[in-house]
């Protein structure tokens, strides 16, 4: 749903917003989720997983004045506008009035290690960031929403006003054996951001208000946490592949392969992500819609 | 996780370009992060516009990231200056383009001799480097004829010489052979090949999956960022 009608028409119920889906961040990683809720210090919890590595401290704020525009391709999310430098969740805590209930909480179990006969790593960072939103009033937030709102690439012209970035990254070794060629190691990698709304202040607002925006919030993180599970479970997926990968009669004929193999699985997360948002309407029907 | 013994360092590179009338952003590469071991023949392979050519640069010293660091051999090179850079990229790296961008006036031995001249102050000492490094590529024979006289192949061996012309460690080569046909194409990437075989560290550009399996490890890129890695054992 387009947040654009409610531009049009300021009072109708803007329906949220929730997208999805293309790669960013490349970056090496870290298995497990942020919560990037209350106070000092960070609360950073790591899900008990066997690939469970390192972990990110503090959620990473996307940087401002950042109008981004790709010129080809197609999954990549880009903001038609600026994201101002938004609040860190933690930052966000201090402000017990709109983070009631742990509104920024995020929590993304890593799915099971797949068995392998090939060893693959597993590699998943997710961070949160959030865009501010100014305004004490119903329109007022309803206007920096639009102001704020990203475009799905999957469907031009759309606007929403949260979304989750991913990108997955493979590596892999191979090597001539007495089977041709086939897979030695590899390592499957998987970035995650997710970007919500974050009132600037919630200073003046009145009570119901506040909840409705709380609510608004909360809907759209579970919708957007549905993304990053979708995006964890397509990279288990990707590596329980590459884990298994038969050899080849040669080792050019292994190299496309597997080179086909990236492509088909990174369609496949970016497909099961557009289902997702066809099934709940952009988080619509999980009640990610303000006011 | 980057190797602290890598070569080159590249961490968390972020490189913007404004375009049009509101000067909006385009990304040419995301936080990439890649470290390359010295003595490694990389290819950086993806489509027009993926960014490996802006990855190059920015290695290179020839252009600089917006956000992270590039640290050759230990030195940040982005935080050089212009002159600083100047002097490291002629006793540090050499590069090949797509066209080869000899002078036209000059002789083949002549154009090889160019870098020599910021380092080796003996003209005779010049002349015999220059004159090696064409023996090394092949022309030897071709050593006064001007680019116009030369074929595209031998025209692109003879940028090969003078990018080696300085013995540097670090060899860039953005699509080579990529004005050339298959078997000058072929001459080129067999002389790529033997570098890493002195130590050199051969960083190259192309679009082309056959020229990259030359390499023993392949960097995917699209949309300014990498994709995937692929090593062959």
């Amino acid at each position: 749903m387009s947040g654009n009608s409610s531009r049009a028409m300021p009072i109708i119920v803007a329906v949220l917003a929730l997208c999805c889906c293309a790669q960013v961040f490349g970056t090496l990683a870290i298995v497990g989720y942020v919560i990037g809720n209350p106070a000092p210090p960070d609360f950073v919890a790591i899900i008990p997983t066997e690939t469970a590595t390192a972990i990110s401290t503090r959620p990473r704020i996307i940087p401002t004045a950042a109008p981004n525009l790709f010129p080809t391709n197609t999954r990549v999310i880009a903001p038609p506008t600026a994201i101002p430098r938004g609040e860190t969740p933690t930052q966000r805590a201090t402000n017990p009035a709109s983070t009631a209930g742990g509104l920024y909480d995020i929590f993304i179990p890593t799915p099971t290690a797949p068995a392998m006969a090939y060893p693959v790593d597993f590699k998943s960072a997710t961070t949160l960031a959030t865009y501010t939103v100014t305004g004490n009033t119903l329109t007022a937030i309803s206007d920096s929403l639009e102001k704020n709102a990203m475009p799905d690439p999957h469907e031009p012209g759309s606007r929403y006003y949260a979304r989750t970035n991913w990108f997955i990254q493979g590596e892999w070794f191979w090597k001539p054996t007495a089977r041709g060629c086939e897979m030695d190691r590899g390592t499957v990698s998987i970035a995650i951001t997710i970007t919500l709304p974050a009132l600037k202040t919630t200073a003046g607002l009145a009570p119901d208000l506040l909840k409705r925006w709380n609510s608004f919030v909360s809907n759209t993180s579970v919708h957007e946490q549905g993304h990053a599970r979708l995006a964890l479970q397509g990279a288990r997926d990707y590596q329980r592949n590459l884990g298994n990968f038969p050899p080849a009669a040669n080792c050019d004929l292994l190299q496309n392969q597997l080179r086909d193999l990236y492509n088909r699985d990174f369609d496949a997360i970016d497909r099961v992500n557009v289902e997702y948002d066809k099934d709940t309407q952009h988080g619509l029907t999980q009640g990610a819609v303000f006011p | 996780m980057l190797n602290q013994d890598a070569l080159i360092r590249i961490e968390n590179v972020t490189r913007r370009y404004a375009v049009g009338a509101r000067a909006q952003s385009v990304f040419a590469l995301r936080e990439v992060s890649l470290d390359i071991r010295a003595g490694e023949f990389i290819a950086l392979v993806g489509p027009s516009g993926s960014g490996k050519s802006t990855l190059l640069n920015l290695i290179g010293g020839i252009d600089k990231p917006d956000e992270g660091m590039v640290y050759v051999a230990d030195l940040p090179v982005n935080t050089q200056s212009e002159n600083a850079l100047a002097i490291w990229r002629g006793e540090t790296i050499g590069i090949v383009f797509q066209f080869f961008q000899l002078l036209p006036t000059l002789t083949a031995l002549e154009n090889v001799m160019l870098p020599l001249e910021l380092r080796h102050s003996f003209p005779n000492h010049q002349r015999e480097r220059a004159a090696d490094a064409l023996a090394r590529v092949g022309l030897a024979e071709r050593a006064a004829q001007l680019p116009s006289e030369l074929s595209g192949g031998e025209q692109q061996r003879v940028a090969m010489a003078r990018a080696l012309a300085n013995d540097p460690p670090i060899l860039l080569a953005d699509e080579p052979t990529g004005n050339l046909d298959s078997d000058n194409g072929e001459r080129i990437l067999e002389l790529l090949k033997e570098l890493p075989r002195a130590g050199k560290t051969v960083v190259l550009v192309t679009h082309d999956d056959a020229l990259a399996r030359a390499a023993s490890r392949i960097v995917r890129m699209r949309d300014g960022k990498i994709i995937a890695i692929e090593s062959n054992l």
